[in-house]
């Protein structure tokens, strides 16, 4: 085995694989920091180009294009507070607020080092227990999914930092929005006031550059606030932000094993391991710590920074054991490996043992890469934001217009930008949190499917989310995590008023 | 007007909303097969949810008030403010037609003008050599190299 495994680094060190890997790794890490240009877009765009390469050349580039687009939704995020991917959302809230403290470089250091360790935690669960995380995996029907996704909405409670209310509003409002379009099971129409364009439902993705980047440009352009963060930022350089990798290791410990729990799961949406690792990083984080979160600390940079590439490997899990892809993403791959005539599953480990390393290799390479090239050019991002913001934010907004059009090639879709733009700003103003109608918005139509499918195989027996071990087990997480805010502040409402009654 | 009148205004708003959401739900039509929940399931549960916060949410603001709380007022908008934000949603509409009707290669200049000329750039050189090449390589990235069929001229 270990001459095979040698073999196949030799393949993937070759310089053709390490150009395609280097190139991948760059159009991947634009595609990732543009607002409205998504991996997938990339990758699909890049399958032709495919076909005519060796299959390992091929992998280079798909998997240097899709580790580098996590990471680059990170970039946009931390600068403008405008996520490149929703995964990135959570990485905005504290590392924006670290770019708005002059800690642009940092931020971005520990969120590319996070990626790199989230990543390569993702690598080694694909190599030594991949057959058997996918087993585990596999056993998740759509009871055990519904829960899953419960418990990811039920943090929408850690969002509403200022209001609980407020938070919850945002993420029911979200819920509402998602209800728009062709019901998931029967294929009605709802909400839809006989727009065609409709019917496919509010995809997440104008809704998400609608909410974030529009009241960006409103304040920065029309209200004359300083968006645009302190250029004024201490960048160490890329040997010495290695360092960083092993920094926060606990943090990003958990957010890995979320991460890759998660993206091996068929069908369970990415972003809830970022959201579910941002929140677990805040539980166990020391108590001089919780608090600041939400303030810009690099703890909340490190955890969905590390969950968010972890999926990554998590995904490909089922992908490369099964066959099964668990994301779009993973079956763009998936189509990449059929094109070169291997039939992904458990056969590709017993037939094609060199492939399957040189994938893990490749994998490897790319994550390096990811590292060092993003670590590069930090101090080209942060330069980009010395352009003033009378020039930087109308080029933004075109490429808002632009890439929010290109995702459907629907004006619809711009149009719900702009809506949600609106809404955005409103709710900024009266101090509503975005990211719970976000996570709402991603996460409420998988919700709404799985709850709904797993009524149906019950014959509409709720019990079922009972009488499965791990569903109850989700379902009995997410109410402790739910209700532990609010008891928390309930008592530490009623502490403020006692002590204020002693004190007069 | 104080952030506690303000959340007693959006929570009855939203309470209204929630019953206009309710009403709209009702109208959906139910297929009525057996074991099955309709398409009004979800929608209703997020009706309640939405009105029960609103409450919530009124009764909060309420009760702050009466406390005597004062709300943060830092962040008011004045008239200008208003319009000056109207005219921008307004302008990106327009533009948005202009790109379907006129093509994104004549609107996107004077769109980028328009804004940059609002956040206060007043040197003729700089919006017009931003703009055009702006406009040429953003069109080249997603037109030629995203394949996006964006209208570069549409007569």
């Amino acid at each position: 085995m270990a001459d095979i495994a040698f073999t196949a680094l030799i393949d993937v060190l070759q310089f053709q694989n390490l150009l395609a890997s280097l190139g991948g790794v760059l159009f991947g890490l634009f595609i990732g920091s543009t607002p409205g240009l998504t991996v997938s877009l990339g990758m699909v765009l890049m399958l032709p180009v495919t076909y005519s390469l060796p299959a390992v050349t091929s992998f280079c580039l798909l998997l240097g294009m899709f580790t580098a687009g996590m990471t680059g939704g990170s970039v946009s995020a931390i600068l403008l507070n405008i996520p490149g991917t929703p995964s990135a959302s959570a990485t905005a809230i504290d590392g924006h607020a670290m770019a708005k403290k002059g800690q642009a470089g940092e931020a971005l250091e520990t969120a590319v080092t996070s990626s790199f360790t989230g990543g390569m935690m993702s690598l080694l669960a694909l190599v030594l227990i991949s057959p058997l995380i996918a087993k585990v995996a596999l056993k998740f029907g759509a009871p055990e999914l519904a829960a899953l996704v419960f418990l990811g909405l039920t943090l929408i409670c850690s969002f509403g930092q200022k209001s609980m209310i407020k938070g919850l509003i945002s993420g029911a409002l979200g819920l509402v929005f998602m209800t728009v379009g062709l019901d998931p099971i029967m294929g009605m129409p709802r909400f839809t006031f006989g727009v065609v364009a409709l019917q496919s439902g509010i995809s997440f993705l104008p809704v998400m550059i609608g909410l974030f980047a529009i009241p960006q440009i409103i304040e920065g352009l029309i209200l004359g606030t300083n968006i645009i963060p302190n250029v004024q930022t201490k960048v160490t350089g890329v040997f010495r932000s290695i360092n960083q990798v092993f920094k926060y290791m606990r943090y990003k410990i958990v957010a890995a094993i979320l991460g890759i729990g998660v993206g091996a799961i068929p069908g369970a949406g990415g972003p809830i391991a970022v959201f579910l690792s941002y929140d677990y990083a805040k539980k166990i984080a020391p108590k001089d710590r919780k608090g600041k979160f939400g303030t810009g600390i690099p703890e909340g940079v490190c955890a969905p920074e590390a969950a968010n590439n972890a999926m990554c490997g998590g995904a490909m899990i089922p992908m490369m054991t099964l066959g099964i892809p668990g994301d779009p993403i993973t079956a763009i791959l998936l189509g990449a490996l059929m094109v070169q005539g291997l039939t992904p599953g458990p056969l590709l480990f017993r037939d094609n043992p060199q492939f399957v390393y040189s994938v893990f290799w490749a994998f490897l390479v790319a994550m390096v890469f990811v590292l060092f090239v993003t670590l590069a050019t930090i101090r080209i991002w942060i330069r980009l934001l010395k352009v003033p913001k009378r020039i930087l934010l109308p080029i933004i907004t075109v490429f808002c217009v632009v890439g929010t059009f290109s995702l459907r090639n629907s004006f619809t879709d711009t149009g719900i930008m702009i809506f949600f733009g609106l809404i955005g700003f409103l709710m900024k103003k009266y101090q509503f949190p975005l990211v719970p109608m976000l996570l709402a918005i991603v996460l409420g139509p998988t919700f709404e499917r799985h709850v709904r499918t797993a009524l149906v195989t019950s014959s509409g027996d709720p019990m079922i989310f009972i009488t499965k071990p791990i569903a109850l087990a989700f379902i009995l997480i997410a109410l402790i995590s739910f209700f532990t805010p609010i008891i928390r502040s309930i008592i530490a409402n009623k502490k403020r008023r006692s002590f204020k009654k002693e004190r007069v | 007007m104080s952030l506690q009148k303000e959340n007693t205004i959006i929570g009855i708003l939203l309470f209204i909303f929630s019953g206009v959401y309710a009403f709209l739900t009702s109208q959906l039509p139910d297929r009525n097969i057996p074991n099955t929940l309709g398409a009004n399931f979800m929608p209703y549960i997020f009706a309640g949810l939405l009105a029960f916060l609103s409450i919530l949410l009124i009764l909060e603001g309420v009760a702050k008030h009466n406390r005597g709380a004062t709300g943060c007022d830092g962040n008011k908008l004045c008239t200008v403010d208003m319009l000056n934000i109207a005219a921008l949603f307004g302008a990106l509409i327009i533009y948005i037609f202009g790109i379907i009707y006129v093509g994104y290669l004549l609107v996107t200049p004077l769109f980028l003008a328009f804004l940059m000329y609002y956040g206060g750039s007043r040197k003729i050189t700089e919006i017009l050599l931003t703009s055009i090449i702006v406009t040429v390589v953003v069109y080249f990235l997603f037109h030629n190299v995203f394949m996006v069929p964006l209208t570069g001229i549409a007569f």
